[in-house]
């Protein structure tokens, strides 16, 4: 999805590398090879996973491309194994990914969680399916939680970023590396297993990579310097208070700077639409359908989950407006959504629509939920 | 505690050191002693306890063995044979005071290791991997870069570490509550890929850092807290078997099991380990040296008591020896 006249993109843009390289060519690409092809180029070194539908592409896609590049892939025995090979390998400084979709997430989530408090680099890249449970392997937004909120125990965050395009699984791909090395910590890739399944057209930039703190504290030996530990134990409180108060000092950092979001036709909106991801890019044609009509409907569209985009409604100004918030689950980030309007001082209506189970809510359904809730504000 | 008669005197008299401040009283020296020259001091050290010193006038049948330091797992007692070029006691690389109870083998199996590693030379290119248990805070005592990681994943984590790195000197130290209860998917997978990695696998049959619960690796009629009758075979389960079950994997080219219950055990274990690293060096793929191990405060006896019980009790289930030879023959 090119921004079109009339989109704005809040925050840092991902991976546009300036412009100054000759325009890349056009290839099509499933999502998940897009996000593949970006970690290649990224420069990952090491890839480990697991197989699970609908993310099994990107494995497939990195077992035949690494091997010839000298890097590594391995097929690990489980999620947890895979994600402690990534906990080792971050370890040693390397560029590390795994890739999984929901319930492997979650066997991950320990894993994250050390990665997490022993403050190393690597992606995550979850491609969502429906739960709770086994669920289904058709595409949705229940992990949306899991992902902004710590998902593993202990209170951590990390970078989330959702594409809504194969574009932008491209961009944030090299992006949330970035973000990685940056700020050390893991991050995750989030969207959902439509998007991962779905094939477009898509211009690799070159990833923006440049200033990165150097990896002094890895552990590949300990020549000509004392040992380097990678550890997440701190046994004494006052010092694991203190350790903790330096990572949230860090998501407070990410929230300052990281947030990113798409807004479309919304400054002179009386309703702005809030979705991310899949839902994002479907309420894209349910706002022009709406425009057409005369209907004076918005989108904005968080790209980063964390930090959450708080800037993105700020940026909208004070205009009086309802707000409807779309996703594939039964009311997640409307969390988000209210908080922010709440701490921005606003006490408009915010209304929700979710569709649950892998279930897609199409433009027509959005629509008619807009002119609903439109009506029920007084508009005509 | 240095005493002057003792180290000093005439130069062909062995030099003895040992070391009370460091001292937890676990009595292993005093056993090990095959002149009965050692024995606990009347006086107390700071944790509380009567450090081992040599007797008065002991060292004039000092025979400078070594056995007394070979034996401590806290590395507290020097011998230096003043005839010949030998010196038993701490290895620079063995460093800090362990957290480990009195008696405690684990502690013994760290100064192996930081020999090992520095008479190999391997000391810049090594990273150890501690796991969860007993071994959690080895990064504390064996000065190379280490990785800890989470409980049942050692052999992940270093297979992460040395998959780019091919340079790196990798280990595990694990306990069989890690690497044979919630971690034996990953021994085996590690075993079956065969990673290049050292797998130090420290068997007491107990979980000891939680206090001494049922392990999969709990001999039958074995008492501990979630298993008060003792295990039985229809309730809980048999002991698992791990060297074996690792040996028979296409990528495990060496496996041992061995016990550091007295000195020549201990120095059979050096060379088990030595050797590990070679293999790892020559062939590239997985090792593993069992180690049976005592834990006197899991298993609720004396230290001494405990080496007895592990040699008596443990031995018939889990035999020493080499299990798994390498190709072209044992490496030296």
């Amino acid at each position: 999805m090119t921004a079109g006249a009339e989109a704005v993109v809040g925050g840092r843009r991902a991976g546009q590398g300036g412009g100054e390289a000759p325009a890349a060519e056009e290839v099509l690409l499933k999502g998940c090879e897009a996000i593949a092809e970006a970690a290649i180029r990224s420069g990952l070194d090491a890839y480990f996973a697991y197989p699970i539908t609908p993310q099994t592409d990107i494995p497939e896609y990195l077992a035949e491309r690494l091997p010839p590049l000298g890097k590594t892939f391995t097929q690990a025995n489980s999620e947890i194994s895979a994600i402690n090979m990534v906990y080792g390998a971050a370890g040693t400084g390397l560029r590390v990914m795994t890739s999984s979709s929901s319930p492997g997430i979650s066997l991950k989530q320990e894993g994250i969680s050390y990665i997490a408090g022993a403050e190393l680099p690597c992606v995550i890249v979850n491609v969502m399916r429906g739960g709770p449970g086994l669920g289904t392997v058709y595409g949705s937004q229940e992990d949306y939680w899991q992902s902004v909120k710590g998902g593993g125990h202990g209170g951590y965050r990390m970078p989330v970023l959702a594409p809504a395009t194969v574009q932008e699984c491209a961009d944030l791909t090299m992006e949330v590396f970035r973000l990685a090395d940056l700020y050390r910590t893991p991050a995750l890739l989030c969207l959902d297993g439509t998007l991962g399944q779905m094939w477009e057209n898509v211009r690799f930039h070159e990833p923006d990579h440049a200033n990165l703190p150097p990896k002094t504290w890895a552990t590949t030996g300990a020549r000509g310097r004392k040992p380097n530990l990678i550890n997440s134990i701190i046994i004494e409180p006052p010092e694991l208070e203190a350790h903790n108060r330096l990572l949230q000092a860090k998501y407070a950092q990410m929230e300052q700077r990281e947030q990113r979001w798409e807004e479309y036709r919304a400054e002179d909106a009386d309703l702005v639409i809030v979705a991310f991801g899949l839902t994002g890019r479907i309420a894209r044609s349910a706002v022009d359908t709406l425009r057409s009509a005369g209907r004076r409907v918005g989108l904005l569209r968080p790209i980063s989950l964390f930090p959450f985009p708080v800037s993105g409604f700020r940026a909208l100004g004070a205009r009086p407006r309802r707000w409807l918030v779309v996703e594939m689950n039964a009311g997640q980030m409307v969390e988000d959504v209210k908080r922010t309007l709440f701490d921005l001082g606003r006490v408009e209506p915010v209304t929700f629509y979710g569709r649950l189970g892998g279930v897609i809510p199409t433009p027509d359904e959005m629509v008619e939920v807009a002119v609903k809730d439109l009506a029920a504000g007084g508009a005509r | 505690m240095t005493d002057a008669l003792v180290s000093g005197g005439t130069a062909l008299l062995p030099r003895v050191e040992f070391d009370a401040a460091r001292c937890k009283g676990c009595g292993l020296c005093i056993e090990a002693c095959p002149e009965h020259i050692v024995e606990f001091e009347h006086v107390f050290n700071q944790r509380g306890v009567q450090p081992a010193h040599l007797v008065h006038d002991g060292l004039a049948q000092c025979t400078a063995c070594g056995n007394c330091a070979v034996v401590c797992p806290d590395s507290a007692v020097e011998v230096e044979n003043r005839k010949k070029p030998l010196k038993y006691g701490r290895n620079p690389l063995r460093v800090g005071d362990t957290h480990y109870c009195p008696g405690c083998d684990e502690g013994t199996v760290h100064e192996l290791l930081a020999e090992v590693i520095d008479e190999l030379g391997i000391r810049e290119v090594t990273v150890g991997v501690a796991s969860v248990g007993c071994t959690v805070f080895a990064y504390r005592y064996i000065d190379i870069d280490w990785h800890q990681a989470a409980h049942g994943r050692a052999t992940s984590v270093a297979w992460g570490i040395e998959c780019q790195h091919p340079e790196l000197r990798v280990f595990t130290l694990q306990g069989d509550g890690d690497l044979a209860g919630i971690g034996i998917g990953e021994t085996i997978h590690a075993a079956a890929r065969g990673d290049p990695t050292v797998v130090v696998f420290l068997n007491n049959g107990i979980y000891g850092m939680t206090g001494g619960q049922m392990a999969p690796t709990t001999l039958l009629g074995q008492k501990t807290t979630t298993s008060p009758a003792g295990r039985t075979a229809r309730l809980q389960g048999s002991p698992i078997v791990m060297t074996e079950i690792m040996a028979a994997q296409a990528g495990c080219s060496f496996a041992v099991r061995t016990s550091v219950h007295d000195a020549p055990a201990i120095r059979r274990t050096k060379k088990y380990l030595r050797q590990a690293f070679l293999n790892q060096e020559k062939n590239r793929s997985l090792s593993v040296v069992e180690i049976l191990s005592a834990c006197p405060s899991g298993w609720k006896l004396e230290p001494v008591d405990a080496h007895q019980y592990l040699v008596k009790e443990m031995f018939p289930i889990y035999k020493p020896g080499v299990i798994k030879e390498p190709p072209g023959g044992m490496p030296r």
